[in-house]
């Protein structure tokens, strides 16, 4: 096993698109072969080593380390199934898109649509993610399915939508409309600011705060260290249901007393 | 250019050749019987037929675009990027312009009808066919839920009704009258729907008994190529297979001489039993035999294929009902004084009873209607997108393949269909005729769907031997039939093994048949609907013949 370390060279001025540089890609390949894989940068394709240092190392898994500030590199583990990815630094657009198994961590920010439709695996984000944080694909009503999200700091807008299984938690603010459309799915959110749930239908949001809610959703009581899909959670909740402006919903809001 | 197609083996059921090896002189574009000095292409040991045709699939106009707007989803699950001069594109259900013209053209097809085109949005339609590319094209107007129509039918003013119809083609560009569920869309303004044939029009008062039979006599009084193009009331209601029978039996003493009075498109979506979703059942046997009765008629299968697709009709209400069912997203429009269109995502799922058995009625009809007044269709893309036509034509020639998929389906699909016990396999001389000969009959294209000597040298060649095919082999089957060893169009070579050699542009029909009926009777109402209700006047809304990039005008004798 090994990992290939790739430090960018300068940020590019156009944005770099590394789809298909996975570990269970390079892991077959010699390095003369990894320099010459094609990413796109543009309208147009050019090899790996045009924009990346690369370097071989030995490691227990498959892995590949990006090094440098990658804002401007979209798509890294665009449908990773296996490995690991680790991004020190930003990372741009569509981090770990489709992704079904495997695991990323990046220590900076992420930019928009990451996690989008993921199925498996596992996401730690130490900084901030951006909108749409394991949303659906743009027009699906299937959204993400499985696998687990943590992030450390603050996401945008959205997070979640159509989510249908899985684990999110968001340490810092999420901002409006996280889990809107939710079908299925834990989502812990630290602070959620207005309308989190929105035309929720089932599965649940465990927030310790909340600017506001939906009318949509109906107050039932309270519960403590109530089992949440099969989670235990320690604390007085205050529990809601709904999205009632959605036929037969069953999604659950718990709001931490 | 001229060429020789040498020792084929050829299936051409219009000129009765069922299997022969003979030879295809092709010069100057058209079949002929001998030619000099050309380039010669041997086919020995390969499948030839007369290239597709393909009567009814939504390749253009405003629902098709919005299917691809507003699922961007389906955009992503295919990709194709630009090759060897083709342009990239993308969509699976809905493709995007230029592939459905190469996918075509891969499959053997050359000449595709685009079945529902709101007058209104005629120049878009004409424009986004202008760009598909490999293949012939036309589209039929939609006259069923009109104003004049039903104005005209309600006021019994005949002749200005055929004056419209004829108007209405010449102004649109179009080739034949479409209708869709007569009545149905206009009520649907109400909030309402049509569900039998003596159900009246809010305001209008007209029914959709006296909307169909009154088009079909101006059709046959006209005399235009195509009949009266109809997706009958109640589709995909269970038990709707009653109106279906009393539409088709509408037109059992209107005799045309040369073609059918009425064609009935997706006939499986009007074919079920039941009165729920729970007892729903095919009743296929009872429409097949009404159609096999019935001289004046001519239908199309409107086969489903298991999977995602985009449906889209001009019929509302029934995209309404579908969406409330589903629960997906959903578009409606409303076209001013025309019609009223929708659009809605669908799953067919194997291992749901319904689709199961809406899979089940698609094949029976095609097996129990006679052959000559069958026509393969998908209703592209609302069963299936139409590059699954090699899988309908595998299940139409091998028991195999039906019952292999049929240990894949709902258990209870043998309760509720005849399908296991039909043992008809269709051969290769009938698959010609259902997907060549009668839809370019039923279409009045005298050129197309033929290899007779004077025909358009539309010709596809297949990379699998007729005479050693084994139906338990279907597999191999589809694989030939969806990658065309030769397409030729008009005698050049379009795709040669599975790739595309040549771009080119066909021609876009429309009939013309003015000189039958006086203008001067509409004229004033044309004036004043358009000045009092329409958003666009009446000189904008003709379409010149300029627009077309190749335009072939159908002269109504």
């Amino acid at each position: 096993m090994r990992e290939l370390i790739l430090k960018l060279k300068e940020k590019p001025d156009l944005c770099l698109e590394v789809e298909g540089i996975l570990p269970n890609v390079i892991v077959e390949k010699d390095v003369g072969e990894i320099e010459n894989l094609p990413i796109q940068y543009g309208n147009r394709k050019v090899k790996l080593s045009e924009f990346f240092d690369i370097s071989v190392e030995k490691s227990e898994t498959p892995r590949v380390v990006f090094e440098g500030d990658m804002s401007r590199v979209k798509r890294i583990g665009w449908k990773l199934d296996g490995g690991e990815i680790i991004v020190r630094g930003n990372a741009g657009m569509y981090l770990g898109a489709f992704m079904s198994n495997g695991r990323i961590i990046v220590e900076g920010d992420v930019g928009h649509f990451s996690a989008l439709n993921m199925s498996g695996g596992e996401m730690i984000i130490k900084g901030n993610a951006g909108d749409y944080l394991c949303a659906s694909y743009r027009g699906d009503w299937r959204g993400m399915s499985g696998g687990t999200v943590i992030v450390k700091g603050n996401v945008g807008k959205e997070l979640g939508s159509y989510m249908r299984g899985g684990k999110i938690v968001v340490e810092g603010i999420a901002d409006d409309f996280a889990g809107v459309s939710m079908k299925g799915g834990l989502m812990v959110i630290n602070k959620a600011k207005s309308r989190p749930g929105a035309g929720m239908t089932a599965g649940s949001i465990v927030v310790n705060d909340v600017d506001e809610l939906l009318p949509g959703f109906f107050e039932e009581g309270e519960e403590e260290n109530p089992e949440i899909e099969g989670e235990k959670f320690e604390g007085r909740f205050k529990v809601f249901s709904g999205d009632h402006a959605e036929r037969k919903a069953k999604g659950k809001i718990y709001l931490r007393i | 250019m001229k060429l020789i197609l040498k020792n084929g083996i050829v299936y051409d059921p219009a000129n009765g050749i069922n299997g022969e090896k003979m030879d295809i002189c092709i010069k100057d574009g058209k079949i002929v019987e001998k030619v000099r000095f050309a380039k010669e292409i041997d086919v020995s040991g390969k499948l030839v037929m007369p290239a597709g045709f393909d009567i009814h699939s939504h390749i253009a106009g405003g629902k098709v675009n919005v299917g691809r707007l507003f699922r961007p989803e389906d955009s992503l699950r295919r990709l194709v990027a630009r090759k060897n001069g083709l342009r990239s594109g993308s969509g699976y259900s809905v493709p995007s312009v230029h592939l459905i013209g190469y996918d075509y053209a891969r499959m053997g097809y050359t000449t595709v009808i685009t079945p529902a085109m709101p007058p209104l949005l005629a120049r878009h339609t004409h424009h986004e066919l202008n760009e598909i590319p490999m293949i012939d094209k036309a589209a039929f107007p939609l006259y069923d839920g009109n104003w004049f129509v039903m104005k005209y039918i309600s006021e019994e003013k005949f002749d200005e009704l055929k004056a419209y119809v004829a108007w209405l083609l010449w102004a649109t560009k179009g080739y034949s009258v479409k209708v869709v569920n007569p009545g149905g869309t206009e009520a649907w303004g109400w909030r309402k729907n049509v569900h039998d044939l003596d159900d009246e029009v809010p305001y209008f008062g007209v029914t959709p008994r006296e909307i169909i039979t009154s088009l079909v006599d101006a059709c046959n009084d006209l005399n235009l190529p195509h009949s009266v193009h109809l997706h009958c009331n109640c589709l995909g209601e269970p038990g709707n297979y009653e109106i279906t029978i009393k539409t088709l039996q509408l037109v059992r003493h209107k005799d045309f001489d040369g073609r059918q009075s009425l064609y009935v498109t997706h006939l499986q979506f009007h074919s079920y039993g039941g009165d729920s979703w729970k007892t729903f059942e095919s009743k296929a046997d009872e429409v097949a035999k009404e159609v096999n009765k019935n001289d004046n008629v001519i239908i199309d299968t409107g086969n489903i294929v298991f999977g995602d697709t985009t449906t889209m009709t001009a019929d509302a209400p029934m995209e309404y009902d579908l969406h409330l069912l589903t629960g997906l997203k959903w578009v409606n429009k409303d076209v001013e004084l025309e019609t009223a269109p929708g659009v809605t995502p669908y799953i067919y799922s194997p291992k749901v009873l319904v689709n199961a058995v809406q899979w089940a009625v698609g094949i029976e009809l095609a097996l129990l209607i006679k052959p000559e007044k069958v026509i393969l269709t998908t209703d592209s893309p609302n069963g299936g997108i139409f590059t699954n036509y090699p899988k309908v034509i595998a299940w139409l020639m091998s028991k195999k393949a039906r019952e292999d998929m049929l240990a894949i389906v709902h258990r209870s699909t043998e309760h509720r269909t005849v399908l296991p016990t039909i043992d008809k396999e269709y051969d290769f001389y009938e698959i010609a005729m259902i997907t060549r000969t009668n839809p370019a009959k039923a279409a009045g294209m005298p050129n197309k769907g033929h290899l007779g000597v004077g025909a358009d040298a539309d010709i596809a060649v297949y990379d699998i031997n007729p005479l050693e095919f084994n139906p338990k082999d279907y597999e191999k089957l589809e694989k030939a039939l969806s990658n065309a060893y030769l397409t030729i169009k008009g005698g050049e070579i379009l795709v040669r093994e599975g790739e595309i050699v040549k771009v080119t542009h066909g021609r876009t029909f429309w009939v013309d048949a003015m000189s039958k009926v006086d203008r001067s009777l509409i004229e004033k109402d044309l004036d004043y609907y358009f000045k009092r209700y329409y958003s666009v006047s009446l000189s904008n809304y003709v379409i010149g013949e300029n627009e077309l990039r190749r335009s072939e005008r159908v002269c109504v004798s």
